[in-house]
């Protein structure tokens, strides 16, 4: 039995992988480098070009980002796409008053909802297995993120939720 | 605008043609289903009896009861690996009525859901706040797949936090919202009282409990939007089988999917346009879980004008129910569940009173239990430890805060008949 959602991806030569990554790596900061200013400024700060980045362990060059940048750029300034394009907010409760909010476009949802139907298919999960998703469903990513995932699979999904303790044990 | 045009405006003879060529389709799908084959059994008719849309009169109804004696899969009609989606509502004595749904039902319907949405204006530019329950409750995760198809930007913030949904609504610029219209009012209250100014919001969207036409107005002018009603049941996928256009005179209810009766409660005799009586519904368009004339409960009349924006006959709002149900703040509770959980907890007797009533615009419900004196002490430590035990177990039961009072033993009324255990105090509240 196939314990992979998508052989071609999951079972590529690691040599391949850092070859897909180094590709997508090199995309994603060029794009960075011109249409985000947050970005943009952040690299030109640090004296480093998307031109600098040649192989994989360039990445060392780039500067490291913490949760606070992102506190800093509440809701969403930090966004590359337009707010016509995000399809989703989740927001994750902040330690310092205003929470983080993360964005998402269709694609965005597409590729998280594969990745944890890679998962569940992975640990031999499918068609024919009941899953109950007893993470807290809304704001919090667990709850919808893995619901996605099992519906993509074609399990048989339950969304609990949190909070209902006999419902769970009948 | 519509969603999909061709559908929402049929004329009536295209309309029942495919009404009928739909129906005799579910009347033969439904012989999967044990229930069904030994009903239609007993009334001596096959699917091929039914040769015109009138003929469904001959067929037996179909009650909360029997779906709640199915529990829990057996009133699927597919293979349980074909259902992708589980959903469950409150019943009467613990068990819940399950609902299932294959890959086909939740596509259809979230369509049910965009069709709603477009109708009243709303679009890929909006930014959709869905303040209701996520999970088990059906309003949640329809509204959510609904607004995700339309294109809406969707902030899942599903209950609670009043005070933080009135930042998201200010810092997101959300246009639209969805929860029970009591909700928006104690939404609205917070939100005067953080001296917030909600500008962005256009359009609400209002369900899960009835509500009248000056809520509709004081809603409209404390939150500065449109509101719309939104009906529909889980048996019926959920929420999206009909819901207000912007004439906000009825609700159109898709004739495609559901095929609508109106009948007298008591006798089951089929009603007229313009007389009032429950809702009966044969849903055309659900492959894990069709239903043949499901009783819905919920009283309205069929309305005979037809409507400027082109689409299909509409249905009065919802007047009330023809049982017993209670819904608070949008969760259905039957006062058998509360006599259930009761006669559960040996230290109190079985006479209760419910009283409901709208607190600052949500509902709280006050339950009045006598205590049981072989069970206590006289310790007042005792009466708190039972109480909070009384609470709990509702609380598991119902999935809903209650506040319990114990009461002398003989205290309460007894009734002769039918009891009248249930004093609902909201009428007239707003």
């Amino acid at each position: 039995m196939t314990r992979a959602w998508d052989p071609r991806i999951e079972e590529m030569p690691l040599e391949d992988i850092k070859k897909l990554q180094y590709r997508l790596l090199k995309t994603l900061v060029y794009k960075l480098y011109s249409f985000s200013p947050f970005y943009h400024h952040r690299m030109e700060e640090n004296k480093v070009h998307p031109d600098d980045i040649r192989t994989l362990a360039d990445i060392q060059k780039l500067p490291f980002m913490y949760k606070k940048d992102l506190r800093d750029n509440y809701p969403d300034k930090i966004f590359l796409a337009p707010q016509e394009e995000l399809v989703r907010y989740h927001v994750s409760s902040g330690t310092t008053g205003k929470p983080t909010v993360v964005g998402y476009t269709a694609r965005d949802i597409e590729n998280w909802t594969v990745s944890i139907a890679r998962a569940m298919v992975s640990c031999g999960l499918g068609r024919g297995d009941v899953i109950q998703v007893s993470y807290g469903y809304g704001l919090f990513t667990g709850g919808l993120g893995n619901h996605y995932g099992a519906e993509r699979i074609g399990a048989t999904v339950i969304p609990t939720s949190v909070g209902i303790r006999n419902a769970r044990s009948n | 605008m519509f969603w999909d045009e061709k559908y929402e405006t049929l004329p009536k003879r295209d309309l029942e043609r495919l009404q009928l060529k739909r129906l005799k389709k579910t009347l033969v799908h439904v012989q999967n289903v044990e229930f069904y084959r030994q009903k239609f059994g007993e009334a001596g008719i096959g699917p091929g009896d039914i040769k015109t849309l009138d003929d469904i009169r001959k067929l037996p109804f179909t009650r909360k009861q029997d779906l709640r004696n199915g529990y829990p899969f057996g009133f699927f009609a597919v293979p349980i690996d074909r259902v992708i989606r589980i959903h469950t509502t409150s019943g009467t004595t613990g068990k819940p009525t399950v609902v299932g749904y294959t890959k086909k039902d939740i596509r259809t319907w979230a369509n049910l859901i965009s069709r709603n949405m477009t109708m009243v204006g709303l679009s890929d530019r909006d930014i959709f706040q869905n303040m209701v329950n996520y999970g088990m409750f059906t309003g949640g995760l329809g509204f959510h797949y609904g607004a995700e198809l339309v294109g809406m930007t969707v902030v899942p913030s599903a209950t609670g936090n009043t005070r933080r949904q009135v930042e998201m609504i200010q810092d997101f610029g959300v246009t639209v919202i969805h929860c029970t219209p009591s909700y928006a009012l104690h939404l609205a209250e917070v939100a005067e009282e953080m001296g917030a100014h909600l500008d962005s919001l256009k359009t609400g969207l209002f369900g899960a409990e009835p509500w009248s036409e000056s809520m509709r107005r004081e809603l409209e002018s404390r939150l500065g939007l449109t509101a719309y009603d939104s009906y529909g049941l889980s048996e019926l996928f959920g929420p999206g089988v009909a819901f207000e256009c912007g004439e906000r005179d009825g609700l159109h209810i898709w004739h495609d999917c559901y095929l609508v009766e109106v009948v007298d409660p008591a006798t089951g005799e089929v009603l007229g346009e313009g007389e009032r009586g429950e809702l009966v519904v044969t849903p055309l368009a659900k492959e894990a879980m069709p239903l043949v004339r499901y009783r819905t409960g919920d009283i309205t009349m069929l309305k005979g004008d037809s409507c400027p924006c082109g689409r299909g006959q509409k249905i009065a709002r919802i007047m009330g129910r023809s049982d017993d149900m209670l819904v608070i703040r949008g969760i259905n509770v039957f006062p058998s569940q509360i006599e259930h959980v009761l006669l559960d907890i040996p230290e109190v007797g079985s006479q209760f009173m419910v009283y409901v009533d709208r607190v600052n615009h949500l509902d709280e419900m006050t339950i009045d239990v006598e205590i049981n004196r072989d069970y206590f002490s006289g310790e007042l430590q005792d009466l708190a430890r039972i109480q909070k035990k009384v609470v709990k177990e509702l609380r598991d039961a119902l999935e809903l805060r209650t506040t319990v009072n114990l009461v002398e033993p003989g205290s309460l009324p007894r009734f002769e008949g039918k009891a009248k255990r249930i004093v609902d105090r909201r009428a007239g509240a707003l």
